[in-house]
Order: C-alpha cells, then sequence, then structure tokens
C-alpha cells in the first residue's frame, strides 16, 4: 500500500474502523515511517484534546428533568389521541356503571366545564381577552390577577388593560374516583408549586389502603426519583414504602439507590429494598449490579456498609 | 428493559404509552448525551429531547421495522438537532457557556483527563485550551459536528453513522476527515504541545 494511502487510514485507525488486515499494514508502516507515526500521534493527541474539552456525560438531574418534562408532554400528547368516541364511551361507562348520583354530578361538572372552556377558546383569537362586565366576573367568584396595561391615553384618559381569570372547580366523590385520581397525579407531576405536590402526596398517601390507580402509582414513583424538591421526593419515597411491591417500584427503587444525590434517599430506598426482597429466594441481576456498585462506589460509608450487608446476607 | 424491543414497538405502535415510555428510558440516555453535546446548552438540549420523543411517539405508527428502533429513533434526533442549528444559525459562541455543569458542586472547576493522551502532563488541559477546542468545534457545519459526535463520543460505527444518515459510508468517511482536519489545522499549536 502507498505511503499517502496509509495517510489517509491514520484517522480511521484511531477510531478503530479498520479490519484486521488493513489494521496490521498500517501497523506495519508506522513503524517504519516517521512522518505517518507523527501524524498518528497527532491523531491521538487531537482525540485527547477534544474528548478532554467537551462534555462528558450529562448529569442525571439533568436527564431526570428532562424526563420529567417528557412525561407530562407525553400524557397531554396522550390525550389529544382520544377520539370523540372514545370519550363518548367513557362517559357512558361511567354514568352507566356508577349509581352514586353525586359522582354522576360530578362528571357533569366536569363536562360543563370543559365545554365553556371550548367555547371560549372557539370564540376569542389568541391572545384577545374576552369583553366581559367586571362586576359580573367579581360576583361569580372568579379570581383576577396579572393585570396589565396594554395601552393608554394620556390626554383622553381611555386606556385598554388584559387580566387572566381563574376559577374554582369543585369535585366530589370518593377517593376511589377515577377523575379526582387524575387529578391529583397531573398536581404530582405538574403543579409548580412544590407544597401542592406534597399534598398531593400526602392526601394519596394517606388512603392509599383504598388502592391507588396505576398512573397515580407511576406518578409517586416518577416524583420519588426526579422531582427537584427534596421535600416531595421523601413524601413520594414514604408512600412508596406502603405500595404493594413489583418491579415498577424495584426499579424505581434502585434508580434512587443509585442516583439520588441525597444519601439519606439512598439509604432509605436500599433499607425498602432490602425489606421487600427478604422472602425472595434469588435477587435479580440489576439489584444484585446495583448493589455491588454502591458497596464499592458510594459517597458515603454508610450506604457502603449497609450494601454490602444486604448482599453478604444474600450470600451475593 | 422487560420485554424484548420489538414487543415493546409494537405494543407502542398499538398505542400502549406504557410500552412507549420504557423505549424511552432504554434510549434516552444516549440520545441526550449526544443533542447535549451537539447544543452544547442544557436548556437547549432539554427542549431538543422533548421534541424528538414527541415526534418519535407521533411518528411511531408509521415505523416499520425497516431499521432498528433506535436507528429510527436517531434519525429524527440527528433531523431535530440539523433543523435547530439550521433555526438558531450557526453561532460561533453557542457552546462557550454551556460547560459550567462541568463545576463540581463546591464551585471549583474540575479539570478534565483526556482519553487516550500521549503523556499524563497531556492529559490535563488549561479553560484557554477547552475553549479553543469548543471554539474549533463550533465551527464546523453542523452535519460535519454531528458526525463527528457521534463517532468520537457515540463511538457509533462509520456504517451505523451512515445508517442513521441515511447515507453513504463514504460520505460519512469523508464528512469525518473532513471534520479532523479541520480541527487539526485549527487547534495544530495546542497538539504540538
Amino acid at each position: 500500500m502507498e505511503h499517502n494511502e496509509i495517510k489517509e487510514l491514520v484517522i480511521l485507525s484511531a477510531y478503530n474502523e479498520l479490519d484486521g488486515y488493513t489494521a496490521e499494514l498500517v501497523k506495519n508502516h508506522l513503524a517504519a515511517c516517521s512522518e505517518c507515526r507523527e501524524l498518528h500521534s497527532n491523531e491521538l493527541s487531537l482525540r485527547a484534546v477534544v474528548s478532554g474539552s467537551l462534555p462528558g456525560e450529562p448529569k442525571d438531574r439533568l436527564i431526570s428533568d428532562a424526563r420529567l418534562q417528557l412525561r407530562a408532554a407525553l400524557r397531554l400528547e396522550n390525550d389529544k389521541k382520544l377520539t370523540p368516541e372514545k370519550i363518548l364511551n367513557r362517559i357512558r361507562e361511567f354514568i352507566y356503571l356508577n349509581y352514586k348520583p353525586i359522582l354522576s354530578g360530578a362528571v357533569m361538572l366536569v363536562i360543563g366545564f370543559l365545554l365553556s372552556l371550548f367555547v371560549r377558546l372557539n370564540s376569542g383569537g389568541e391572545g384577545q381577552a374576552e369583553s366581559l362586565n367586571p362586576s359580573d366576573l367579581l360576583k361569580s367568584g372568579i379570581k383576577i390577577n396579572n393585570i396589565r396595561v396594554i395601552s393608554s391615553n394620556q390626554q383622553t384618559g381611555e386606556m385598554e388593560i388584559e387580566f387572566d381569570t381563574q376559577q374554582s372547580v369543585k369535585l366530589s366523590g370518593s377517593f376511589d374516583d377515577e377523575n379526582i385520581q387524575k387529578v391529583m397525579m397531573y398536581s404530582i407531576l405538574n403543579d409548580e408549586n412544590p407544597g401542592v405536590r406534597l399534598r398531593s402526596i400526602d392526601l394519596i398517601d394517606s388512603k392509599k389502603e383504598r388502592g391507588i390507580d396505576k398512573e397515580v402509582k407511576a406518578a409517586i414513583l416518577t416524583a420519588a426519583q426526579y422531582d427537584d424538591n427534596p421535600g416531595v421526593r421523601r413524601s413520594a419515597l414514604k408512600t412508596v414504602a406502603g405500595l404493594t411491591f413489583d418491579d415498577d417500584i424495584k426499579n424505581a427503587l434502585i434508580n434512587i439507590m443509585s442516583t439520588d444525590e441525597n444519601a439519606a434517599f439512598r439509604i432509605e430506598a436500599l433499607n425498602i429494598l432490602a425489606e421487600n426482597i427478604k422472602g425472595e429466594g434469588k435477587v435479580d441481576e440489576a439489584l444484585r449490579n446495583a448493589l455491588k456498585q454502591r458497596a464499592e462506589n458510594d459517597d458515603n460509608s454508610y450506604m457502603k456498609f449497609k450494601a454490602k450487608s444486604v448482599l453478604e446476607e444474600r450470600s451475593i | 428493559m422487560s420485554l424484548p424491543e420489538q414487543e415493546l414497538v409494537i405494543k407502542a405502535k398499538s398505542g400502549d404509552y406504557r410500552a412507549f415510555e420504557e423505549l424511552v428510558y432504554a434510549y434516552d440516555r444516549r440520545v441526550f448525551a449526544t443533542i447535549y453535546r451537539f447544543t452544547g446548552d442544557p436548556d437547549d438540549a432539554k427542549d431538543l429531547y422533548q421534541d424528538i420523543f414527541i415526534r418519535a411517539f407521533r411518528g411511531l405508527k408509521n415505523f416499520e421495522f425497516k431499521s432498528s428502533f433506535s436507528t429510527w429513533l436517531y434519525r429524527i434526533a440527528i433531523n431535530v438537532c440539523l433543523t435547530y442549528k439550521a433555526k438558531t444559525g450557526h453561532r460561533r459562541t453557542d457552546s462557550l457557556d454551556a460547560y459550567q455543569d462541568d463545576e463540581d458542586e463546591s464551585g471549583t472547576r474540575t479539570q478534565f483527563k483526556a482519553e487516550g493522551a500521549v503523556s499524563p502532563e497531556g492529559s490535563y488541559l488549561n479553560s484557554e485550551i477547552k475553549d479553543r477546542v469548543k471554539d474549533a468545534v463550533n465551527c464546523l457545519s453542523p452535519r460535519l459536528k454531528m458526525v463527528f459526535i457521534l463517532k468520537h463520543f457515540e463511538g457509533y460505527k462509520i456504517r451505523e453513522i451512515a445508517d442513521m444518515l441515511e447515507t453513504k459510508e463514504g460520505t460519512i468517511k469523508k464528512y469525518l476527515f473532513e471534520a479532523v482536519h479541520s480541527l487539526r489545522n485549527d487547534l495544530q499549536s495546542y497538539l504540538r504541545n
């Protein structure tokens, strides 16, 4: 092979893209040719310099944030997929199967609210405030906030303002009601106020013996793993401890044990796991690996000790 | 993943939201790393991440197993990244402020240990060199930059990158050569030292 051809292959060689035969040829050529050797060394240098200067693996917290946002966006996307037929079926099922008048009333209330929202959205252009009588608004109990002056004329004194309105919706029903659980789930995943997220989790925790919907459980697991607020994560973790142990819970606990920045939460996750695998004959590979990693690499010495103890107890 | 990938994809195609989430969690870390390196900005990376997976969710019904799911997903990711570049323009400084994440929790800027460095001394880079490297990488055209990231950081084979970009292996090699030559020229003085 010609010297110039080898020069071309040096880059591919640095990236391990050559087959065995060609790699051997390049290796032999490098041993004999100082120019290509320098080029090769230059190539390795470039790799080292670039690798050290661009970001490494993104931090877990960054990915957790992205996942949390995606989850909320996917839920919205999933809801969009509901066809009118599906919605009607759901309403029919609900009305016929549930005999409690109060719950039917609640559904009608929700439908009415959604219809009024739909009519409102369709009656005005984007960003255009409705022309309403403020006295009617105030009488109806709607809260007004975020008042903005759009334009004002100093000479005539005329002005145009815009404001947001906020209306409370009351939903009655038992804790088992699907709609009530959905509101809770939405609040856990999407409410900006950690206090509200915390209250929703606490409410679910206090009623969990009545059984919770699988989506609510998923929301609790998401909060336990990815919520920004440690108080919310702690509360969600406490709720997780009281749920019936299954693979979803196990995976979430392994994730918390492996990635949570707070050692107390990692230890708590490990304790819950240890408690729940007591009766099991064999520990699966994912858990075994996670425990080994914690026993060897965790920053916290108690966590290391605890992980090691669990591994020893299970004779792994 | 608890179910084989194909089974998960079939379930997700039929509207199983949980199956789609499982697919997301199987690949999102790697996708995120790529877009983070490409944009150099954590917030932009989060936006693109969401865009990519929402598009995947919407487009899954058209996925016909002509390629692996990960290749298909990466095609979406690459398109979204290249469109993002086209929208935001070819900024020289877009990544420069993004690496503050490399600071440790005490606020101390950490030094990088370079992989495969020729000498231990050469593996520690000062911030000036890092800025120059970031500049040099940002000066690459979006396609060259993407190919370089997929090869250099993600370790994909040229054949796999060609599949993702739906082009020939020869084209990818050409992109890689161009990227490496450009970087070598820009960083020559640092490489000698």
